[in-house]
């Protein structure tokens, strides 16, 4: 034991410095706020084993501390893959090491000694190399491409994405340089061009969704950051799917390097083009954001969506009129050329002045969202008044205009000025402000 | 919860109406259950907008339909009863 971690109560001092919250709104009412712990303690029997040393912990256990080697635990785990155990077949092992992914690029990786503290928890958290199972003698997982696409899309949601779709490689979809070339079996940049193999034709997209609370308050600081926040869950969320579906025996890849991922989540069925050129999803609005997976499992495949969009973005203009770079078209009906040479054309949309809503965005170093943020499909689901005016505006279009104005009138689409903007800080919102559950189907 | 006490307040009201006036037409009954899902309704919008942080929402929405619901209410109770 350390000496001078022993200390003794009468050298504890009271810091009369220390500011305390207000306890009642932390917990209902029959939860007590007490000034002392309820366990009970003793100073003097204190004393606390020097785990500093990852060489050499002390081990003060009566009994040997019996290590699973690193064969026993790869035995353990292709029992339970073989024998198809409840709770550690493969989809459940690729599950686990998925969830793992942020600890282990950090924690695991790294080489922290408290890995080594407690035998056995090294091994665990280190054991992201038991995958791709092929390394360990066994086949991919193999199922009917309905049950893969149900995995996947409970694994995907589970790792933090809002919604699933899945579609198939489109060639015309590629960035400059990208082919889907039948003589390459991995994917291979000569320099020139990245040839993609034929057996990578699957796409699961995954959706992130920006805090609404935050990307109300657009063209501040807490509107980037909920901007951001959107991206981050989008982010992470695909990135672990691709750690999931290598823990099943398959390749995956980051689509968004070789391709732009808007037409694979309409595609998948995720959305609809809006007006402001970027997909609306029928539940969260505009307030998302896009990643997408290349895979080679074979999966089912989802369908793309009409739920009136195109009717409706003809009469709204709601993002084109509030965007403060006036980046977008408030044309009467969409067209085909575009207005910009890095813009692709071959779809009939409003194509926007890009270069202005980038510079806008830079003059001000700031995020921008206020055209999804506003965009009468950008609700939360707290009540249903909403899912009947998204019944109304998808299957009676001619009630556009006068939905539209019901939006303005109840105050919905507004970007929040003034000193309400501090306000978020005072918000009771969920945990990273989404609720995780809107949209879901029981 | 609180469907469960709207829908019990309703049951109440419903069990006072007949018995007030137990041969009051069927339509002032269709009034009668349309007043109730329009309140109900209002208390969904109210609490719902205000969840979401939406105030301005949540009143114009109970004024509106709670206001409708309230009319219909009064037409079933001073004209039907």
């Amino acid at each position: 034991m350390n000496q001078a971690d022993n200390v003794s109560p009468k050298q504890i001092v009271k810091d009369d410095s220390i500011v305390y919250r207000d306890q009642k709104k932390r917990y209902p009412w029959w939860v007590r706020s007490v000034d002392t712990i309820t366990t009970e303690t003793d100073d003097s029997r204190l004393s606390k084993p020097d785990d500093r040393s990852a060489a050499a912990p002390k081990d003060k256990q009566t009994q040997p501390r019996q290590k699973p080697s690193w064969e026993e635990i790869i035995e353990y785990t292709v029992k339970g893959i073989r024998e198809n155990i409840p709770g550690r077949t493969l989809p459940d092992l690729a599950l686990h090491y998925a969830a793992n992914t942020y600890m282990h690029y950090t924690i695991g990786s790294l080489g922290d000694p408290r890995m080594n503290v407690l035998p056995g928890i090294g091994e665990i958290q280190n054991s992201w190399k038991l995958h791709p199972p092929q390394s360990l003698g066994l086949t991919a997982w193999k199922a009917a491409p309905e049950k893969a696409s149900h995995i996947v899309e409970k694994a995907a949601i589970q790792l933090g994405s809002a919604m699933v779709g899945i579609t198939t490689i489109n060639p015309r979809w590629l960035n400059s340089g990208v082919i889907i070339d039948p003589g390459v079996n991995q994917i291979t940049n000569d320099g020139k061009s990245t040839l993609i193999p034929e057996r990578m034709k699957y796409v699961i997209c995954t959706l992130g969704v920006c805090p609404p609370d935050l990307v109300d308050r657009n063209l501040t600081e807490l509107g980037a950051a909920g901007d951001r926040a959107g991206y981050e869950m989008t982010f992470m969320s695909y990135i672990r799917m691709i750690r999931f579906i290598k823990g099943l025996g398959y390749d995956a890849f980051d689509l968004q390097v070789i391709a732009p991922v808007i037409p694979y989540a309409i595609s998948a069925g995720l959305g609809e083009l809006g007006r402001m050129n970027r997909m609306i999803n029928p539940i969260f609005g505009g307030n998302v954001r896009i990643g997408a997976v290349l895979t080679d499992l074979p999966l089912a495949v989802d369908k793309p969506i009409d739920f009136g969009l195109q009717e409706f973005c003809l009469k709204c203009k709601k993002c084109a009129t509030s965007c403060p770079a006036n980046a977008l078209s408030k044309a009467d009906q969409p067209y085909w050329e575009t207005v910009d040479p890095r813009q692709v054309p071959g779809k009939k949309t409003y194509f926007e002045n890009n270069r202005a809503c980038i510079a806008w965005q830079g003059n001000k170093d700031l995020y921008c969202s206020t055209c999804m943020s506003v965009c009468p499909w950008s609700k939360q689901d707290k009540t249903s008044l909403h899912e009947i005016a998204h019944i109304a505006a998808s299957k009676m279009p001619g009630l556009g205009k006068l939905l539209v104005k019901l939006d303005d009138l109840f105050g919905y689409g507004r970007i929040t000025k003034g000193t309400a903007i501090n306000e978020w800080w005072d918000l009771n919102n969920p945990t990273r402000g989404v609720n995780s559950n809107q949209g879901k189907r029981t | 919860m609180r469907n469960y006490l709207l829908g019990v307040l309703s049951g109440l009201a419903g069990a006072m109406l007949y018995a007030v006036a137990p041969q009051i037409a069927w339509y002032f009954w269709v009034l009668f259950v349309a007043g109730c899902l329009l309140i109900a309704f209002s208390f969904d919008v109210f609490f719902g907008s205000l969840k979401e942080h939406q105030s301005r929402a949540a009143w114009l929405g109970l004024i509106m339909f709670g206001g409708s619901g309230a009319v219909l209410q009064a037409a079933v109770w001073v004209l039907g009863t």
